[in-house]
């Protein structure tokens, strides 16, 4: 059985501050999906990999698409992006990074590691609310559309 | 003792006779040799001709070749640490061989080739020195290449841990200022209308600070982080980059400046990220800067010859001759025209100009505002 779950969103973030705005940005935007929130690099994989407390697929569903802040403490996004693009299964769902600086850098390192999008946290907040509502339905529907 | 050595030594004792005017004639001839530039960098004392003129005449017939070498060496390398070029040695032992050459033929005319032996004797000691002195050399150019690549390496890594370290400084200062405008954004989407009229105004003047802040460090950090170094060079059309930058400063500016250029055919090899962001400055400098005249136009034309020029006129207000290079200073903006930027721009275009071995300054435009004026190599050009 597959526990991926279409209605479930992964937040990657370890900022308090941004959780709230990008889960207001998200639910705002009129989505009504599931959001998962992991602070750290480290449980974000085991998260995805069903170890220790999220061994449990019924409560650890599978993510239909996954938003992933780039500086996270105990593992960098860039390292969580390059274990999830080289795996077989997981490599499908799609990735989003926040990011708060539209450094060249890591855009080019997350195109290069197989990232499907990003954001960067702009000085116009209203224009990330408009980004997360578009990116988050776009990426839902597509992945709708792969499932079905 | 063999007739061989006797001829030797009587010649030895010959030079050693006429030591001083043998030392003299050498030294002259070398000065003669070198340019004064060189004689007053590279300074020979009569010590350093007489250990020379030691080791050569004395060093077959005393202490043979191992005298010559604890002589040589502790000269040369004096001498190549003080950062003597490798010819200057080599004309001194040239002009060392025409010397005696020049005594003995004087003092022997008649038994010249007779005395050839000796001076074959000479000629190879000098020889080997040449063949010392380059191996040292050798030695000591490998030595500093090797504290070169140590220095370029210690460098590199410097680098790499300021950029770190200025990337994780540049999320950790923009982390806490997102948050304030995301609450500002919130308390304006929700609660704006039960605020008076005073709170209202503080948290449209918060929001106004903290953007500002927010891309004061998003400029600083770009200003640290290009150089030529992490320059991506590829073909890239000069139209094409200027029409992305004029769409970023729409996005941005809410001003109906237009843009009128003739760059369709030129093709440059380019950074196409930093000249973005260059173009994309110079134009939001103008457009804002033609904010309070009628028209607001930027016309972008160039023009080849030995190099290349571009030039991005405007018909606003202009900027007084005397301003033309503050505006390229870090943080320098002309406060009086009240206009919003972080004083970052021209200072970045300018930088990004430079990486790519250009130039660029203010002028007068033909449409009363101000042209900025790039000048790239020819070597840019990228041919079809």
């Amino acid at each position: 059985m597959d526990y991926r779950q279409l209605e479930t969103i992964l937040l990657v973030e370890d900022n308090e501050d941004h959780i709230e705005h990008t889960v207001d940005a998200l639910y705002e935007g009129g989505l009504v999906n599931k959001i998962i929130v992991i602070k750290d690099g480290k449980s974000a994989l085991e998260y995805m990999y069903r170890q220790g407390e999220y061994s449990d697929p019924k409560k650890s569903p599978r993510p239909c698409i996954i938003l992933l802040d780039v500086k996270l403490p105990k593992m960098t996004g860039f390292e969580i992006l390059k274990t999830l693009k080289n795996d077989p299964e997981l490599k499908v769902i799609p990735i989003i990074l926040l990011t708060t600086t539209c450094n060249k850098e890591d855009i080019e390192r997350g195109a290069r590691l197989g990232v499907n999008d990003y954001i960067v946290k702009p000085v116009e907040f209203d224009s990330f609310m408009h980004k997360v509502k578009g990116l988050g339905k776009y990426w839902a529907l597509i992945s709708n559309l792969t499932n079905n | 003792m063999s007739s061989k050595k006797k001829k030797e030594e009587s010649l030895s004792d010959f030079l050693k006779e006429h030591k001083n005017e043998f030392l003299n004639k050498w030294q002259k001839l070398v000065e003669q040799s070198l340019s004064e530039e060189i004689k007053q960098h590279y300074q020979f004392s009569q010590t350093d001709f007489n250990e020379l003129f030691n080791a050569y005449v004395d060093g077959e017939i005393q202490a043979k070749v191992p005298r010559i070498n604890i002589t040589e060496e502790k000269f040369i390398k004096q001498k190549i640490n003080a950062g003597c070029p490798l010819s200057i040695m080599s004309v001194i032992n040239i002009h060392f061989m025409a010397t005696a050459r020049e005594m003995v033929r004087s003092v022997y005319p008649d038994a010249f080739n007779t005395r050839m032996e000796y001076l074959e004797v000479l000629s190879e000691r000098v020889l080997n020195n040449e063949i010392i002195l380059f191996q040292h050399y050798e030695k000591y150019v490998s030595n500093l290449n090797t504290q070169l690549t140590a220095q370029t390496e210690a460098l590199r890594q410097k680098n790499t841990n300021l950029i770190e370290f200025i990337d994780l400084a540049t999320h950790q200062l923009q982390a806490p200022l997102w948050s304030i405008l995301g609450f500002t954004s919130k308390l304006q989407r929700k609660y704006y209308p039960i605020i008076k009229e005073e709170g209202q105004h503080y948290l449209n003047r918060i929001s106004v600070n903290v953007a500002e802040m927010h891309q004061l460090i998003e400029d600083m950090t770009a200003m640290l982080l290009i150089d030529p170094e992490s320059m991506k060079k590829r073909k890239i059309f000069l139209h094409d980059i200027l029409r992305e930058s004029i769409k970023r400063v729409h996005s941005e500016i809410d001003n109906n400046f237009k843009v009128t250029d003739r760059l369709d055919a030129v093709a440059i090899l380019g950074d196409p990220f930093q000249l973005r962001q260059c173009f994309f400055h110079i134009l939001k400098n103008s457009a804002q800067y033609t904010k309070v005249e009628k028209s607001g136009s930027i016309y972008v034309h160039y023009k080849i010859s030995d190099n290349i020029q571009l030039f991005f006129e405007d018909d606003g207000i202009g900027i007084e001759k005397e301003y033309r290079e503050l505006v390229f200073k870090p943080l320098e903006r002309l406060k009086e025209k009240e206009i919003s930027g972080t004083g970052m721009g021209l200072t970045l275009a300018r930088k990004i100009i430079i990486g790519h071995k250009g130039s660029i300054c203010l002028e007068d435009s033909r449409y009363g505002g101000i042209c900025v004026h790039i000048t790239l190599p020819h070597s840019v050009i990228k041919k079809h």
